[in-house]
């Protein structure tokens, strides 16, 4: 029997108005985060990964965005809270790094005060204890050099790796439960997005903390979590353990992204031919079938093609797989 | 036979930076130092063949994308192209120079203008070096267009229009417009998504093939190094550390430099491999390259480190007659 989710997202769907109708941008899509599992989304720029994201931190703005479905945190739904809820949760027992470091510190401040500050807020600490607790944090968490010098410094006299490891610090100051890192290492050098990559895994895997991993490189969301879900235009298209998921995709999609990467020994690419559709473009029934070399006649018909359970380890959202393998 | 085109000698380039301001320097010169962005680099390219130059951040591949397309001057050394010094060029040689040599930028709408449409950019080029008559410019513009494998209708768009894919094909389209015979291409595919990345990359590979192109190309990401170059430069700090063909590199790769950079990238795990945890091959970031340590640049993290390497920089070595390595190592 498996522990309760901390995250479970049930038929989330985010529309936003054009024409007088709603388009969904993000558009059925569940998925469950469990203690200590570490959870991929995969996915091009317009797939919805940084939506899903600011869903389940309850930042989508409603109107103009229509939200339906739910975002259940232990239990409660994030969608129906009111803003102190919300703040009493962000920060605390929900955080999130986010892809560009400096736009998530502000200038102005040292960076000593923006890890203090939730240690003040939501732990009720004292402001020169927090600061205490900040330099531990730099010194034994993140590993920032001269600790004690560095927390009086302000984000501009750090690198982009050392900012990253100060927004990790920020997040991961109140212990949460669940952390979304949006893309984390994306603006970084290889060899610092390595040393980022194993802060975080070392951190998350100490805390037992949930996470949801959104990135758009094959390698790290193999090195980092154990499954994965791909997303194309705001659907989830296939999903299961990543290593069975990208060695062996079903879905055309996915296997067209994987042909996408160059790799050693492969002389030409062969793209998905087309672009990802925009808000209000979606096409009826499966979204990828524009694209799709194997599209049927019932590709273009409503429903969408829901997950499709074809082995132990991986699902897929595609009519070729229907009644594949039940159970 | 000299078979090179570009051909780079003993390069540096130094900036002047100013030390931060202090109440003295208001009765005194304000005081500089020296960055050494590129610290004697030479290497070669030949016709139709792409150079990879990678590093990471502020290691001066792009100092060296400048300097190639005189955008700026060396400090010393030589950039000879088709066997001709580019610092002497003046006038009439100069714009035929920047009519030989073209760029593609990473950002694609920093690097249109947003008040032209696709046929002014593409126009520009083509009027500026007297490339086709007036009358022949919209069939030239339609052609350029079907090169690079977008539709003509698209050419009354203004960039905003466009996506990012093809804001990319814009860009590389105006490159090619004055039949270039070098392209510089600086993180001409960073930023990109996988399924639009590996268009562009087709595209580049095609228009090499049919134009006879060669390219120099800058990037940090090695998975598309290895998959478009046929050499590769492994630069630290304003110097190249490792060069030779990309296969060789790649698969036996000398300077530990290059070997931490490879082992770096994260890779796909494969059917029944359990996951282990990641552990980063390099320690500490990238000093700054102003003041650099005596002895070898990359020494404060190399795990190799001897007493050597403390002492006095590691000259070129030649391990065969086509990989080069800078370390002691192989001395």
């Amino acid at each position: 029997m498996q522990a309760d989710p901390i995250l479970d997202v049930r038929n989330l769907r985010i529309g936003f108005p054009v024409d007088s109708t709603y388009s969904y941008v993000v558009d059925s899509v569940s998925f469950a985060v469990r203690e200590a599992e570490v959870i991929g989304v995969l996915g091009e720029s317009g797939a919805g990964k940084t939506l899903i994201a600011e869903a389940v931190m309850g930042l989508t703005k409603s109107p103009p965005a229509r939200v339906d479905g739910s975002v259940l945190f232990r239990g409660q739904d994030v969608l129906k809270m009111d803003d102190a809820q919300l703040s009493a949760l962000r920060g605390k027992e929900l955080a999130m790094i986010l892809q560009d470091p400096t736009s998530a510190l502000n200038p102005v401040f040292r960076v000593g005060d923006q890890v203090a500050e939730p240690i003040q807020i939501h732990l009720g600490k004292d402001k020169k204890t927090a600061w205490q607790m900040a330099i531990d944090i730099f010194k034994n968490m993140v590993g920032i050099p001269s600790a004690e010098a560095r927390v009086k410094d302000y984000p501009h006299q750090f690198s982009g790796g050392m900012k990253q490891r100060v927004v990790i610090g920020m997040g991961l100051s109140c212990r949460p439960l669940l952390l979304i890192a949006d893309e984390p290492t994306c603006s970084l050098d290889v060899t610092i997005q390595a040393q980022i990559l194993e802060l975080i895994q070392g951190l998350v895997s100490e805390l037992r903390t949930a996470v949801l991993y959104i990135s758009n490189d094959l390698g790290v969301v193999s090195q980092m979590c154990q499954d994965i879900m791909i997303l194309y235009a705001g659907t989830i298209v296939e999903r299961g353990r990543v290593e069975y998921v990208l060695n062996a995709p079903q879905h055309p999609y996915t296997q067209g992204l994987i042909r996408s990467v160059p790799k050693l020994g492969v002389k030409r690419l062969e793209p998905i031919p087309g672009t990802i559709p925009t808000l209000g473009e979606y096409p009826e029934g499966c979204r990828f079938r524009p694209r799709c070399n194997l599209a049927m006649d019932r590709c273009a018909c409503r429903p969408a093609p829901p997950l499709f359970r074809v082995s132990h380890q991986q699902e897929v959202a595609c009519w070729k797989f229907e009644g594949a393998l039940h159970g | 036979m000299d078979n090179a085109i570009l051909r780079v000698v003993d390069l540096t380039k130094h900036f002047a930076v100013p030390v931060p301001f202090r109440l003295s320097d208001l009765f005194g010169k304000r005081q500089y130092k020296t960055l050494k962005a590129v610290d004697g680099v030479r290497f070669d390219v030949n016709a139709r063949e792409t150079l990879g130059l990678v590093g990471e951040s502020g290691c001066g591949k792009t100092t060296i994308g400048r300097l190639i397309l005189r955008a700026i001057d060396p400090t010393t050394g030589q950039i000879l192209f088709q066997q001709r010094p580019i610092e002497r060029l003046t006038g009439k040689e100069l714009l035929d120079f920047r009519k030989h040599v073209q760029v593609v930028f990473q950002d694609p709408f920093l690097s249109l203008n947003p008040r032209m449409t696709v046929k002014r950019i593409l126009g520009e080029p083509l009027r500026v070096h007297r490339i086709v008559s007036q009358e022949a410019m919209a069939d030239k513009t339609v052609a350029l267009l079907e090169l690079v494998g977008m539709d003509p209708h698209l050419s009354s768009c203004y960039p905003y229009e466009l996506s990012t894919g093809q804001r990319k094909r814009v860009a590389v389209a105006r490159a090619i417009a004055t039949n270039p015979t070098l392209l510089v291409a600086d993180e001409a595919v960073s930023g990109l998504d996988v399924s639009v990345k590996a268009q562009i990359l087709n595209l580049l590979s095609d228009l090499q093939e049919t134009l006879g192109l060669t390219y120099l190309f800058i990037s940090h990401d090695l998975a598309v190094v290895q998959f478009v170059c046929h050499k590769v430069a492994i630069m630290y700090l304003g110097k190249i550390v490792e060069f030779g063909p990309t296969k060789m590199i790649f698969e036996n790769p000398l300077h530990p430099y290059t070997v931490a950079l490879l082992k770096s990238i994260p890779k796909v795990r494969a059917i029944g491999e359990p996951p282990t945890p990641i552990h980063s091959p390099l320690r500490g970031e990238i000093p700054s390259p102003i003041d650099l340590p005596r002895g070898c640049r990359f020494q404060a993290r190399c795990q190799k480190r001897m007493t050597i390497c403390e002492e006095s920089e590691p000259p070129m070595t030649e391990v065969n007659s086509e990989q080069r390595v800078s370390c002691f190592l192989y001395k």
